[in-house]
């Protein structure tokens, strides 16, 4: 029984892949490899013999950017064919249930951004090799948190636009919850100032925990002051804290598109 | 065996902001038992409530009131959408993939062995014409063809149970006749068959009792041989007559 439901999953997932592939989501690296080499020839001309760290950091910068670009591209394409188009309708009257199909846009989605965040970890590195910049085990450290950044984004937007009335709606604030994440290691500061109300202290520290806090995921920033490399139980933790979330705005995502009317 | 049941069913959309809600019914109490193997036809006005009637019998809206069963069990149920098939009044399909990839998804979810899927999609496509276009994307299909793909995908599981939402929409002449062959070679195999449509002359030909549906109440239910002289003109008898 549960072989079943995982195989309709993965089929679920498999033909988002599908789709992106032929919607040719993924010629977002080709942008992203253009914007690399630009910034790249730039950064040459600007800061001559520091090329390489910056190239690096640029590299990183961008492959966050063009994670959460393909992301919400792929959820925008694949949503809109679905609930615009009403493509959903002939899947949901097959045998499938509506927590596997939610699953498997889920897993589909997340592996389209792991494919392009892979790919563009690739870009990233072969130029820095070509810049002679020196490489370890950081990098890819710095990789796989930002990827638990983008797999908490990809269900908090799955689950937006689930309760949403309708697709613009739910990306607007998925967009919003993803800048407030980034923002929200500020909100301490805000919250620890003496001149802050009572009322907005709270207010602010309620945001501060139901807020996914993404600068955790953020290494890129400490990667030339780690040494030795990143700490195996702050890893165990932001993976942890990355799984939490995700699985709690897939559960709200499933509770919400059990119910939703199509 | 009663094959499909409504007891006491309606339906109430709510739209708007909470500050602006809308309430629109569009299905009000209604109680009908289709047998097995039997052709029922839902007639009604255009926004008469048959496309959210088909939409609640297959589980993609869910009654506000009353129950829904599909061959004893609830409708929706992911154990009853193992028997049964549905065409909507258009079908819409992911663009980008093909006939056959999209075919080919469906039986895995209707978790037909891996061995027999291509066989199944293959024999589907041979049936509505579409073999020799398997492997073009569907953004490149007509209206037709598209309706023609919808037809495929029900010929997938061998259900017992058929929700088939105005099949002839868009098709021209000759498509139209194939339709009305498949549907009849269902019959023929004793499926079940339930037919939103607004063309008489196929509720006459093919199913064996119709109900008309007017502003969300189920007006009348009757066996077709009982119908004396032109379905039209019963039909719009019985629905002025209703006055709403």
């Amino acid at each position: 029984m549960e072989n079943k439901r995982f195989s309709k999953i993965l089929a679920v997932a498999q033909n988002v892949l599908n789709e992106c592939i032929r919607h040719k989501i993924l010629n977002i690296l080709f942008v992203f490899a253009l914007a690399l080499i630009g910034g790249a020839l730039l950064i040459e001309e600007l800061s001559p013999g520091a090329q390489g760290r910056t190239l690096v950091n640029v590299g990183y910068a961008n492959m966050e950017l063009f994670g959460f670009l393909t992301l919400m591209l792929s959820l925008f394409i694949i949503t809109f064919e679905e609930i615009e188009m009403r493509n959903i309708w002939l899947t949901l009257t097959k045998p499938v249930s509506r927590s596997s199909f939610f699953t498997g846009k889920f897993l589909g989605i997340t592996f389209v951004t792991l494919l392009t965040m892979a790919v563009m970890f690739l870009l990233v590195m072969g130029l820095s090799l070509l810049s002679r910049v020196s490489l370890n085990l950081n990098y890819l450290v710095i990789v796989y948190a930002m990827s638990l950044g983008l797999l908490v984004t990809i269900a908090f937007t799955l689950a937006f636009i689930t309760i949403a009335t309708n697709l613009p709606t739910g990306l607007m604030f998925a967009s919003l919850l993803f800048l407030i994440g980034h923002l929200t290691e500020h909100l301490k500061g805000i919250i620890a100032k003496p001149e802050t109300t009572v009322p907005a202290k709270l207010a602010l520290t309620l945001v501060y925990y139901a807020v996914p806090n993404f600068s955790l995921f953020n290494l890129k920033d400490k990667a030339y002051l780690q040494e030795g490399g990143f700490d195996p139980l702050y890893l165990l933790l932001i993976t942890f804290y990355a799984l939490v979330f995700s699985f709690i705005f897939l559960y709200i995502g499933i509770k919400a598109f059990e119910k939703k009317e199509l | 065996m009663t094959a499909i049941e409504a007891k006491g069913l309606s339906k109430t959309y709510i739209s708007g902001h909470f500050w602006n809600r809308k309430r629109t019914t569009a299905l009000r109490g209604i109680d009908l038992k289709i047998k097995e193997k039997q052709v029922f036809g839902l007639l009604g006005l255009n926004g008469a409530g048959k496309t959210t009637f088909i939409k609640t019998l297959v589980g993609l809206v869910f009654p506000t009131t009353g129950r829904v069963y599909i061959l004893g069990k609830e409708a929706g149920h992911v154990q009853t959408r193992k028997s049964i098939a549905y065409l909507p009044e258009m079908p819409y399909f992911p663009r980008y993939l093909t006939p056959e990839e999209i075919l080919l998804f469906y039986t895995k979810l209707y978790e037909i062995p891996e061995n027999e899927r291509r066989e199944k999609v293959f024999f589907a496509l041979k049936e509505v014409g579409l073999y020799e276009k398997r492997t073009v994307q569907l953004k490149e299909f007509s209206k037709g063809m598209l309706q023609r793909v919808g037809i495929a995908q029900l010929l997938l599981n061998d259900a017992k149970v058929f929700f088939l939402d105005e099949p002839t929409y868009g098709l021209d002449p000759l498509s139209t006749k194939q339709m009305r062959d498949i549907i009849l070679s269902l019959k023929k195999a004793g499926k079940t068959i339930f037919l939103n449509t607004h063309q008489m002359g196929e509720v006459k030909q093919i199913c064996d009792r119709i109900g008309i549906l007017n502003n969300g109440q189920l007006i009348i239910e009757t066996d077709v041989k009982n119908i004396k002289g032109s379905l039209e003109s019963y039909f719009v008898k019985k629905v002025q007559a209703d006055g709403k």
